[in-house]
């Protein structure tokens, strides 16, 4: 498919949702309990025309970094096992797609030796944890012990046959002479190669005798897992698998108090790290690199402060639990001295982070802040296009493909040329202008910031030019303006709401859920709720709750 | 601490029961020319890709690769100076000059392409075959690499290799249209893309899995250990075979990959190496990979980042090196595919000549001839390299190289570009140069051949022909005169 024509459907079935649900959205209140999303109706989603049903996520294998978490809240060990994996490709902006998670020849080889590292070190750890019944070391003592085992590693009971087949192992190391321990051993490394761990939910039943298109509930075990990896990243604790053994989740009461109990441990942290990170592309400040003797004061201290900061700020949102609009407007972050000179705040001293408020004439939000700033500059000057195609990625999801084959990179400045006019030049080819018409003036808005986000009014001695464009046509002069604008449209409340329940559920949402989303995004980006209204909604989402059956 | 291979062993299977491998040792004949049981010592076959043209838009010099003189002692200019290099390794490689990567639209020509260079050409290079329309941009036929496995590739440890330099295709997304792959295999009706290893760590615990220590109690406790993770795949492969039937189609599929990749690994735990030359050794882990870099943050020019665009592909590089050349001295494998950079590379060429530039858009506007050649240079050296490390390497009568082909080609030659009618194009499959080492079957070495635009699947067909694999590389026919 051409690259201009994706764009334009992509927009196309974005305004066209809007058409038919926006104006439902409005007048849902959400109380009415039969609103046709089959969820009880308390999560603000209006009826949408077309019940895009839940969608299906596929097998979805644990990244690195859940991979890591998981081994960590089973076993206590702490060395990160997957860092030698390879890296995780993203698809939709994020990891945890299950589109991209496959094994591939090196993956396989590497998975044996961290299965084989964790086994020792979980024995080395908890291994009074893991033997349940020792000091009886008969048979079965080990059927039991790798019950109890098989339970917290495939996040479910394990079937009579998967014991079966792990007691082969057990059985194994006993005509070895290796004894008992070293039984379990060897039938834990193989627990931690098989799908049963390595993919977050595989079905104990029979899928395929179901018939293709029928939507069932998730069972509590898939339900408790997709949580937990939605909220903490990780492998479901013994309490939430417990809640899953009493059949208790399909209740939605025990299912917030299980939502609020996740939110409030520390283990939520996760969220920062596999969703926010991700989704506003703070890897990429790893590769900014400002020029020295224009920013001197910058080095990889300052850089991570400039995440610090954004960290910081999410932290407090949630502490707070409150609006997603701030991102847009928030004028209170952290700063220790050198970023308080970027924004130009006095009287801050010392490398410590601490509470600072900010000039709302100038600043809005995480838009302004240093780390984006940076990451999306040249060495020396601002990067326009980047700027704007990260607006439009991250907080729009306008999604611009990448420049198709044969299209010329930007022309290079004429002498005295402006970056606009410049620009203009390359707007001028047809082929550049369908996208960077969207793009350009999205990042003009953002012109009263420097390389490293300092705040300026000239430029080379010329006023700065500011003025720029919605994609709906809106102009705006600066990033204040286009924030405070955003506020008020469904656009970013949406944007939002895509971005949470693409991490949420391991997939690409398709065309035909924007409806959905946008309904939920409506209710539940505002500035009267809060982060956590947004998160229970998507866990309250038909397409969080339930599954799709694919035939064969 | 070097491992040299075990000539003969036992494996234990699963149970402790003592299972004898067929004694494989390989013995040489009183000459030192053959195998005792009279067979010719085996073939090798390597093809090394640089993903960049000969020259630069709009530079008259065409390159700067093919020598002025013909036949042997050839001169050497900047692309192929690292020839000189290596006590004299040009006396062990050939070039092959004045190739011509065919195409049209009216009829599109046989083993030819379309309009589209980057999208067009790569599959009629790498497989021979043509473009089946004007909108095709697949690749329709089999590699050199692969097919040369099938014929000769049966029964070493690995049918074959494929690596891969260049660690990341440094624009966001994911490399397009198949630019990261020149390996393709041809199993059952379909056709297989064989991406190349890009962890050189991975590759290297691959590769020496199975050595098995002189020392009898080092390498009783290696057998133990491979028993133990040959039991545990086993089980391992038990549980998904229960679990196959479960899933739905899509599912399904998912599954059989890791299976294949458990039940493959498997394999290649119970399988030891079965021989090796004096040189076959276990050199030492080449530690952590290098880190793999960001994406570049524009082509080229002044803002690019020269941070980004480049995971250390020289160390990656000599790695892979090494690896290719203990898997040709241990009988390994016999056939590699090694992408040194992708198709279009955007790798940085920053760390390499100090120009912010990527290799791509080097040519684009970004440097001259002579720049490019010195990229084109920094491939080569790693050719030459390798062949001189297999040249000093021992075997029978001769050497390791005296039983190799090994082929070095580029994506790209220089001259005209029929998609946008540009003379002196990167985008352009004119005046293209190969390499050919070594000396298997008889090949004639150290020479510089010019070809009246032959095709570039000639040059694999005298590497195939010259292993004794007597089959054209998809609808090319023939060789290239006087190398054989």
């Amino acid at each position: 498919m051409k690259w201009t024509g994706a764009l334009a459907l992509g927009l196309l079935a974005l305004s066209a949702c809007k058409d038919d649900g926006s104006s439902d959205a409005d007048t849902d209140d959400g109380s009415t309990g039969a609103d046709g999303d089959g969820d009880g109706g308390d999560d603000g989603v209006a009826a949408c025309d077309d019940d895009p049903g839940p969608g299906r996520v596929g097998l979805q294998r644990l990244t690195r970094a859940e991979y890591n978490r998981t081994v960590r809240d089973l076993f206590g060990v702490t060395s990160n096992p997957a860092d030698v994996f390879p890296p995780d490709s993203s698809t939709a902006g994020f990891d945890n797609n299950a589109a991209s998670l496959t094994v591939s020849p090196q993956l396989a080889a590497l998975l044996l030796d961290a299965a084989e590292t964790v086994a020792a070190e979980a024995m080395a750890n908890v291994s009074a944890q893991i033997l349940v019944c020792a000091p009886a070391q008969d048979e079965l003592c080990a059927r039991q012990t790798l019950q109890a085992l098989a339970l917290r590693v495939y996040r479910r009971p394990a079937k009579d046959d998967e014991i079966d087949d792990l007691m082969v192992l057990h059985q194994f190391a006993l005509d070895e002479g290796d004894g008992f321990d070293a039984g379990i051993e060897y039938a834990l490394a193989a627990m931690l190669v098989a799908p049963q761990f390595l993919y977050r939910s595989v079905p104990p039943d029979s899928m395929h005798l179901l018939d293709a298109g029928q939507v069932r509930p998730l069972d509590d075990y898939a339900l408790a897992t997709r949580l937990s990896y939605f909220l903490w990243g990780s492998t479901p604790d013994d309490a939430l698998l417990a809640r899953a053994g009493a059949d208790d989740l399909a209740d939605p009461s025990v299912l917030r108090e299980e939502f609020d109990r996740m939110l409030a441990d520390p283990r939520s942290d996760a969220l920062y790290d596999g969703f926010v990170r991700q989704w506003l592309q703070l890897g990429k400040l790893g590769a900014a690199a400002p020029d020295p003797t224009l920013f001197p004061t910058f080095d990889d201290d300052l850089r991570d402060d400039m995440l610090a900061e954004v960290q910081m700020f999410f932290e407090d949102l949630r502490a707070r639990d409150g609006s997603l609009l701030e991102i847009l407007t928030g004028t209170r972050t952290y700063a220790n001295a050198e970023l308080a000179g970027i924004y130009g705040i006095d009287g801050v001293t010392g490398d410590a982070l601490t509470v600072v408020d900010l000039d709302p004439t100038q600043r809005a939000g995480v838009l302004t802040m240093p780390a984006i700033l940076t990451m999306n500059s040249n060495p020396d000057t601002p990067n326009i296009v980047r700027r704007g195609v990260w607006l439009a990625e991250a907080i729009l999801c306008e999604e611009p493909p990448p420049p198709p084959e044969g299209i010329p990179p930007a022309p290079d400045p004429a002498p005295g040329e402006s970056e606009r006019d410049r620009l203009a030049r390359h707007r001028a080819d047809p082929s550049c202008a369908s996208c960077h018409n969207l793009i350009d003036p999205l990042g003009f808005t953002f012109d009263n910031y420097d390389a490293l986000g300092n705040w300026r009014d000239e430029v080379d001695g010329q006023p700065v030019d500011n003025l720029g464009q919605l994609p709906d046509g809106t102009e705006v002069a600066g990033v204040v303006a286009l924030a405070e604008q955003l506020a008020t449209t469904d656009q970013y409340p949406s944007c939002v709401t895509e971005k949470v329940m693409t991490y949420a559920l391991g997939r690409t949402v398709a065309a035909d859920e924007e409806c959905v989303v946008s309904a939920i995004g409506s209710a539940n980006v505002t500035a009267d709720s809060t982060v956590s209204d947004l998160l229970w909604a998507v866990v309250r989402s038909d397409a969080f709750l339930s599954e799709e059956i694919v035939g064969n | 601490m070097a491992r040299s291979l075990n000539r003969r062993t036992f494996l234990r299977g699963l149970g402790g029961v003592a299972v004898a491998l067929p004694a494989l040792e390989i013995m040489l004949d009183a000459h030192g020319e053959a195998l005792a049981g009279g067979g010719p010592l085996p073939g090798r076959f390597m093809m090394s890709f640089d993903g960049g043209a000969l020259g630069a838009d709009g530079d008259p010099v065409v390159n700067l690769y093919a020598p002025d003189t013909v036949g042997p002692n050839y001169d050497l200019k900047t692309a192929i100076m690292p020839l000189g290099d290596y006590g004299g390794i040009q006396s062990e490689v050939s070039v092959i000059s004045g190739l011509l990567l065919p195409y049209g639209t009216n009829p599109i020509p046989p083993g030819g392409w379309a309009s589209e260079f980057h999208i067009q050409a790569l599959g009629p290079l790498i497989s021979g075959m043509r473009n089946s329309s004007t909108d095709d941009n697949g690749v329709n036929g089999p590699t050199a690499d692969q097919i040369v496995a099938d014929a000769i590739g049966q029964d070493t440890t690995f049918r074959s290799l494929a690596y891969q330099v260049q660690a990341s295709w440094y624009l966001t997304q994911s490399a397009p249209y198949g630019r990261d792959v020149i390996s393709y295999r041809q199993e059952g009706g379909s056709l297989q893309a064989n991406p190349g290893q890009v962890s050189p760590r991975a590759a290297y615990q691959a590769l020496f899995t199975g050595f098995i220590p002189p020392d009898p109690a080092d390498a009783g406790a290696v057998m133990d250990e491979l028993a133990k993770r040959r039991s545990v795949l086993d089980r391992v492969g038990t549980s998904i075979e229960t679990l196959m039937p479960q899933l739905g189609l899509a599912d399904r599929q998912r599954m059989e990959l890791h299976f294949n990749e458990i039940r493959e690994l498997e394999l290649r735990l119970a399988a030891v190496p079965p021989t090796g030359g004096a040189g076959c050794s276990m050199f030492p882990d080449p530690g952590p990979d290098p880190a793999v870099g960001g994406n570049n943050s524009s082509n080229g020019g002044s803002g690019f980042d020269t941070n980004a665009g480049w995971s250390d592909e020289t160390t990656r590089a000599r790695v892979f090196a090494d690896l290719i050349h203990m898997a040709f001295t241990c009988d390994l494998t016999r056939s590699v595919a090694w992408l040194m950079t992708m198709a279009q590379s955007h790798m940085s060429i920053h760390p390499l000549t100090g120009i912010p530039y990527d290799q791509h858009e080097l040519g684009h506007g970004g440097g001259t001839t002579q720049d490019m050649s010195e990229i084109r240079a920094w491939h080569i050296d790693h050719f030459a390299y390798l062949c001189a490390r297999l040249r000093d390497t021992p075997e029978g009568a001769g050497s390791v190289l005296d039983n190799c082909a090994l082929v070095h080609f580029n994506e790209a030659g220089h001259g005209y570009d029929p998609g946008s009618g540009n003379e002196n194009s990167t985008h352009s499959t004119e005046n293209m140069c190969m390499l050919l080492a070594g000396r298997a079957g008889g090949l004639q070495a150290g020479q510089h051949v010019v070809t009246n635009n032959a095709h570039p699947g000639q040059v694999f067909n005298t590497a195939m022909r010259a292993l004794g694999v007597n089959q054209e590389l998809g609808e090319v026919t023939g060789i290239i005169e006087g190398l054989l």
